[in-house]
């Protein structure tokens, strides 16, 4: 193990974890809001968008993140160039990488919440109806907080999962962690040393996620029977 | 005139559920209806609040009138805020404590500041015998409490009536007695109440009115010495012979009037 | 800025269709592998020993929280480093065999919760009423419990899959000609004039497939739980 090297990596390294978190917090936030209205849109059997959701699904799920990612990358500024005339070849690729994540998870929510909202009871929403609620006071009161508590722990996963994702990021050029870690690792043959640093880096971030998640969890979840928690 | 129904109608698919209900019902009363498994009772209690909109006919609740064929979102509003409901399976808002249950409808619908709501909530708790678990969920208490606080639920709303949907069916038969009490104690307030019941000697003491039901029509009505002691149409007959004599073999009976299996196909009425 | 050809498109198809059986092989090894450790790993967490218990959460644990791409670096790149230091030489081994280290290790850890939940998911009365027929342990595992929790774990089973069938795709950054390395290949050929359009023909492949496995597992579950289920 070369120390110096650990020494002087460690600090660069770490300053690229803002830029993973924010590849991914923006993601997911864009993703899980699309994944609710896809799946809203799926559970009320709305035709034609409902079909195009599914599609949509089915198409992501089947296919590989790092494609997405060049997709994403080289086909957005051609589509953006088209539609408006606007030479989007200069945008950072950082945000086409949130682009193609935020498609991912958007794919993936929504099937974690169309499940959510399918494992709450109707008559839940009937017994809002029957003290004179709205649809929306009802599904905002009473079913998206039941939904949300079922979906946590599969948003955990998403969550880091799409961490993870973010390491493929550097293939389009993003200097995350991963690329830089790589960036220094090279020059000197310390890949053993860049990796490891790499590795608990990560795993300090799922760490602290999972946690996060697991007492959100609780708190939102105190209403279920103590079996099921 | 509380409650007024006409000519209802209302089928699910091709199985039709209701076969034109009439039906007036004074302030005060406490109507009860019977029925065997499909005939139609439950549905008809759900058209009163559009939980199940009927195919034709009309609702009147108090002044306000609403046609099943063409109604719009603000009219069922306005029925269902003038009405209340006691589920079979007690519903409560399962995120909600019991408290919380109570409070829900009288912050969000009836627009009263929270303390006074919370207030008036704790009253009505304590009157049905809940006054110890106000901050339980609804998953850490028994059938009988829970639907104890679904009724106190219903209850604080002041609804113009109440609607009870076999308010005893899913409790252990060591439950259906506390909840039974609470439900005659509120009777006995004056207020309005339609209860769909399977509950013969419920109905004997309680009811004003009774009504038989039976394929989607009220086959007779009238006070619960008329339809539970004397009868008069042989399907009353039947049915009140059948309920009151276990000892007679369920398979025997003639299945136009017993048709379980047309209430599975419906699963909304069950 | 090149402009889109979707004949491109389907030009490319049969091309990287050629490093479809790569891929295959890739898949299918990792599969195996990674259902053995995650058998292992499984047994461990279900032991009453709470060393094992512990041990097998760390490790599922450990992989789930590591990105692969990083697994795949510390594997090919690290490892070897490490171990020349103690006189073994990797050189000879081939980057396919790297790969499906790397992806049997990442998958193993799902595998491993799959199982788990499988065999918890079969109702304790099933043991006991096996056992008490005078079954032997062994026994009612290997004709009770295992058949039931195999119908429980195939719906689990083809989404690992699927998701192990997309993470070959990062065969390609330690280069390996799979079909996503040989879709780089064929866009490097021509100076990634197309590389857009190949890049969609790859994710077409992909999704193909996927969505025949997927249809595969639906077929498989329909088939064993056929007359299994009240």
């Amino acid at each position: 193990m070369n120390f110096d090297f650990i020494r002087e990596a460690l600090p660069q390294v770490l300053a690229a974890v803002p830029v993973t978190l924010e590849m991914a917090v923006l993601a997911t936030i864009a993703g899980w809001i699309l994944g609710i209205l896809m799946a809203v849109a799926r559970r009320n059997k709305i035709p034609v968008l409902s079909q195009l959701c599914a599609a949509f699904v089915s198409f992501i799920r089947g296919v590989p993140m790092v494609i997405l990612l060049y997709v994403s990358y080289y086909a957005l500024p051609m589509i953006i160039y088209s539609a408006t005339g606007i030479d989007a070849t200069s945008v950072p690729a950082i945000w086409y990488a949130i682009a193609a994540l935020t498609l991912d998870q958007a794919a993936y929510s929504s099937e974690v919440f169309r499940a959510a909202l399918n494992s709450v009871n109707r008559g839940q929403l009937e017994a809002a109806w029957s003290v004179g609620m709205t649809t929306w006071q009802a599904m905002r009161r009473i079913v998206f907080p039941q939904a949300l508590a079922v979906a946590l722990p599969n948003l955990s996963g998403l969550f880091v999962g799409i961490i993870k994702g973010t390491s493929l990021a550097y293939y389009v050029g993003v200097y995350e962690i991963t690329a830089t870690a790589n960036l220094l690792a090279t020059p000197g043959l310390n890949f053993i040393e860049a990796y490891v640093i790499t590795t608990l880096i990560y795993e300090l971030i799922s760490f602290i996620c999972n946690r996060l998640f697991r007492s959100a969890e609780i708190r939102l979840g105190r209403f279920r029977p103590k079996t099921a928690a | 005139m509380m409650v007024s129904l006409k000519n209802i109608r209302k089928s699910f698919g091709s199985q039709q559920v209701l076969n034109g209900v009439d039906l007036e019902i004074d302030v005060g009363e406490v109507v009860v209806i019977l029925g065997p498994s499909g005939s139609g009772k439950t549905t008809l209690l759900r058209t009163i609040n559009f939980l199940d909109p009927g195919d034709e006919g009309s609702v009147t609740v108090g002044n306000h009138t609403v046609n099943c064929k063409k109604h719009s979102r603000p009219d069922v509003l306005q029925l269902r805020r003038r009405t209340a409901m006691v589920f079979q399976n007690y519903n409560l808002f399962a995120n909600k404590t019991i408290l919380e249950n109570v409070m829900e409808g009288l912050v969000t619908v009836k627009r009263r500041p929270k303390p006074v709501a919370e207030e008036i909530s704790r009253k009505m708790l304590t009157r049905v015998g809940l006054s110890e678990r106000f901050d339980y969920y609804p998953s850490a208490l028994s059938g009988g409490q829970q639907q104890r606080a679904g009724i106190a639920r219903a209850l604080v709303l002041e609804p113009d009536v109440i609607l009870f949907d076999e308010p005893t069916s899913a409790l252990d038969p060591e439950l259906v007695g506390e909840v039974l009490q609470t439900i005659k104690g509120i009777a006995e307030t004056g207020i309005t109440m339609i209860v769909v019941t399977h509950e013969i000697a419920f109905a004997k003491e309680v009811a004003s009115r009774v009504i038989y039901m039976q394929d989607g029509v009220i086959v007779e009505q009238g006070s619960p010495s008329e339809i539970l002691v004397h009868p008069k149409d042989p399907r009353t007959q039947r049915f009140l012979r059948r309920i009151t004599d276990p000892s007679q073999d369920p398979k025997h009976i003639d299945m136009r009037e017993d048709s379980p299996a047309n209430e599975k196909s419906v699963p909304t009425s069950a | 800025m090149n402009t889109f050809q979707p004949i491109e498109i389907l030009r490319a198809v049969p091309k990287i269709f050629q490093a479809f059986p790569t891929t295959m092989l890739i898949l299918l090894a990792s599969l195996a592998f990674s259902m053995l450790i995650g058998a292992v790993f499984a047994m461990m967490s279900l032991s009453r020993n709470k060393v094992l218990n512990a041990v097998s959460k760390g490790y599922v644990s450990f992989m789930r929280g590591i990105p692969t791409l990083i697994l795949i670096f510390l594997i090919y790149l690290g490892m070897p480093q490490l171990l020349k230091q103690v006189g073994i030489d990797m050189t000879g081994i081939s980057l396919t065999a790297y790969i499906i280290a790397c992806l049997s290790l990442s998958a193993s850890a799902n595998m491993s919760e799959m199982m788990r939940s499988a065999y918890l998911a079969v109702d304790k009365g099933q043991r006991e009423a096996a056992l008490s027929v005078g079954m032997s342990p062994a026994a009612a595992f290997a004709r009770i419990i295992l058949p039931q929790a195999v119908g429980v774990a195939i719906p689990a089973l083809g989404n690992n899959m699927i998701m192990l069938f997309k993470e070959t795709s990062l065969a390609f950054t330690i280069g390996v000609l799979d079909m996503l390395g040989k879709a780089r290949a064929v866009s490097a050929a021509n100076y990634g004039a197309t590389k857009l359009e190949i890049y969609i023909a790859a994710g077409i492949i992909f999704w193909a497939l996927c969505f025949l496995m997927e249809k595969g597992t639906k077929l498989a579950e329909k088939a064993y739980t056929k007359g299994r289920k009240i």
